[in-house]
């Protein structure tokens, strides 16, 4: 049999172009209908993230906006002032309580929210980065308050700290010696002590 | 708390972890040596550097091994990996990344028919005496061409350097592209430079080079068959050619930033002399440069033979090979350790188990030694003798 010297460089090319015209309908196929190529991306995708159930309630919810139980949220309503009034107003109670729809769906109540005693919970934001403005209350064994409690970092925040306004002290909580003392003036209504 | 550890409501960049890891530090050290090693098979297919005959077709098969594993790297890094594709079904100009998967895989497809062709007689000859399944696997690697004429073999010669000659520009678009994805980040001093793309292109040939040597030492040296001096010879002198232009474009940018005393020295000087001055100026740029660099002068000026040549050359291309690796750490990483937000340094963290800890890296960067292995099992890679001609 007498075959030309490039017949394989023929069936190479032919193969080549297999391969090409393979992605051209595999990436005709891949593409979804509704792919908009000047924004890149999927126009359905819009109406199908509207229809994904709702996690998130924001703070609105924590003071029963939607709830039609008003009394079981009461205790909240008093959370949402504490938080308004200190340095945290600007958190969102999701963030240190876990979403609303493992709390509440369908308006009642399927679980208590999350409560987290960690430090990791409060070193999540407070602890020492350099891309943190200087201004921004960042832990240090060397503040006034720590180095005059020897504070370290593993000793329990919440010991001192109340968790929804961190000025002031924790309500109860154990009374070790180094505790400064409350004087009248600095206690407040809800029993909570100014630091 | 909320899903993936997620914060409402609180917006300081998050620099608690160094995003782009070890993953991303072997993806271009990779990448590299498919690029080095190509360099080297060119130089005799093209240049007609004749040392290089024998050992030609080992750095096309080495290219090749470590061009299947350049992306892997990448897929682990990804968070989900199984949309890869997308950047190749619908690639958005305005991303380096995804004309990288378009250069990346022409390369490979350049690199596969050099390969085919080089190696069709040896296919045609097993399709002829295999017979079975095994038959049937090496029948179709002949595309069911199975008379080698030496009018074919003269067809495929020429395609073969015109291959090698298009791969050459191909292979140096492949990892200058790699050096322009860092060096095209114009909110980091550390990458953004113009002289990026050259410097990773001249470390990826040196690298590669270097590492040719090594395994071009460690299989002769397993299968006790005897060295190819003057191919070591010319190998090193190659090397250190290269090693140079590499190392003073490296040095001439950090001099030159260092003399300009621009606004990016503030960043990159306290950057040098904290967080990088171990890996980079003593280890990179002192003890892995300085040394491989009098090795090989004194290889290539004083010209030694046999077992000192050998010790020589492979401590050099050891020592190479390992700071081509720091460098990559040292700009991939070295560049995240600046805050975005340019107040100080952020840290990185070592891992070893997690999905892109120093035990994957490890493992990834072994696999493309295992597919040689594996492929040298079914194929001749390596000539006999050092004289023996293919
Ligand atoms: C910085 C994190 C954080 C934020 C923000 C936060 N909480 Fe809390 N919350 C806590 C912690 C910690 C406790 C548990 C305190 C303890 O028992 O020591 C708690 C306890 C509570 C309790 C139970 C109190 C009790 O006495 O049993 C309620 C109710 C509550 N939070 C509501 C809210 C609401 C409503 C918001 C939003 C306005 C909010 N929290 C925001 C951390 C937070
Ligand atoms: C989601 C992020 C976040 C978490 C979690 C968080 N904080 Fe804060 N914290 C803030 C912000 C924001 C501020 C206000 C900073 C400012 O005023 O610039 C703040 C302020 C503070 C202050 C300074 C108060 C002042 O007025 O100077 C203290 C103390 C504090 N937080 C303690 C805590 C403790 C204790 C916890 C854990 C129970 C905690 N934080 C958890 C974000 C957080
Ligand atoms: C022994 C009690 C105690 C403990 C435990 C404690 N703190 Fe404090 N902290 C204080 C006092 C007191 C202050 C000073 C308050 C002031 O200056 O008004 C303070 C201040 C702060 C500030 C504000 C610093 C500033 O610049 O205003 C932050 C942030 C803070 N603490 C975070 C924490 C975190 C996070 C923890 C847990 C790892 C913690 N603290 C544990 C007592 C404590």
């Amino acid at each position: 049999m007498n075959i030309s010297p490039r017949s394989h460089i023929y069936r190479l090319i032919v193969l080549l172009v297999i391969v090409v015209v393979g992605f051209v309908a595999v990436r005709g196929l891949a593409i979804p209908s509704s792919w908009d190529s000047e924004n890149f991306y999927r126009l359905d995708s819009l109406e199908e993230l509207k229809l994904q159930p709702m996690h998130l309630g924001g703070n609105e919810s924590c003071g029963g906006a939607s709830c039609h139980d008003q009394e079981r949220v009461a205790k909240h309503k008093t959370q949402l002032a504490t938080v308004g009034r200190g340095s945290h107003k600007g958190l969102a109670c999701e963030n240190c309580h876990g979403p609303l729809s493992a709390h509440v769906s369908d308006d009642k109540k399927v679980a208590s929210a999350v409560i987290d005693r960690e430090n990791k919970l409060c070193l999540n934001c407070h602890a020492q980065l350099v891309s943190r403005p200087k201004d921004f209350p960042q832990f240090d064994t060397e503040a006034n308050g720590h180095w005059y409690f020897d504070v370290e970092i593993t000793k329990p925040c919440l010991d001192c700290h109340s968790p929804h306004n961190p000025r002031q002290m924790a309500a109860k909580k154990d009374k070790s010696k180094k505790q400064p003392k409350a004087t009248s003036e600095q206690t407040s209504t809800n029993g909570e002590v100014q630091l | 708390m909320l899903p993936n550890e997620s914060l409402l409501n609180y917006y300081f960049p998050n620099e608690a972890e160094v995003h782009w890891s070890l993953m991303i530090v072997i993806y271009p050290y990779i990448t590299g040596l498919v690029a080095g090693a190509f360099v080297v098979s060119s130089l005799y297919h093209v240049f007609q550097i004749k040392a290089f005959e024998n050992i030609s077709r080992f750095a096309l098969v080495a290219a090749f091994c470590f061009g299947l594993f350049a992306a892997v790297p990448l897929l682990m890094h990804l968070g989900q990996p199984f949309r890869a594709f997308n950047i190749f079904f619908t690639p958005h100009t305005t991303s380096a990344m995804s004309v990288f998967g378009f250069v990346y895989s022409s390369y490979m497809i350049l690199l596969m028919v050099e390969l085919w062709l080089v190696y069709r007689e040896h296919f045609i000859q097993k399709a002829k005496e295999t017979k079975g399944m095994a038959g049937w696997v090496w029948k179709s690697l002949t595309l069911g061409v199975t008379e080698y004429t030496p009018e074919a073999a003269r067809v495929d010669h020429k395609l073969t350097t015109f291959l090698a000659a298009l791969g050459i520009p191909w292979a140096c678009f492949l990892h200058g592209y790699v050096g322009f994805i860092f060096g095209s980040v114009k909110a980091n001093a550390w990458w953004a430079t113009p002289l990026q793309p050259i410097i990773f292109l001249m470390s990826a040939i040196v690298s590669g080079i270097a590492m040719l040597m090594l395994m071009y030492a460690f299989i002769r040296w397993r299968t006790k068959k005897p060295y190819d001096f003057p191919m070591i010879q010319k190998l090193m002198v190659f090397l250190w050619g290269f090693f140079i232009i590499d190392f003073f474009l490296e040095a001439l940018e950090i001099i030159y930033v260092a003399y300009e005393h621009g606004h990016h020295w503030s960043v990159i000087g306290p950057l040098l002399s904290g967080p990088l001055y171990g890996t980079f100026l003593i280890v990179q740029l002192l003890v892995l440069s300085v040394i491989p660099f009098l090795i090989l002068g004194y290889i290539t000026i004083f010209k030694p033979w046999g077992r000192l040549l050998l010790y020589l050359a492979n401590l050099a291309s050891l020592m190479l090979v390992l700071q081509v690796l720091f460098m990559r750490f040292n700009v991939v990483v070295g560049g995240q350790l600046i805050s975005k937000s340019d107040r100080g340094f952020t840290e990185f963290h070592w891992e070893f188990f997690a999905r892109e800890g120093v035990l994957p890296a490890i493992i990834i960067l072994s696999a493309p030694f295992v597919a040689f292995y594996v492929i040298s099992r079914f194929v001749p890679i390596l000539g006999d003798a050092p004289e023996a001609k293919q």
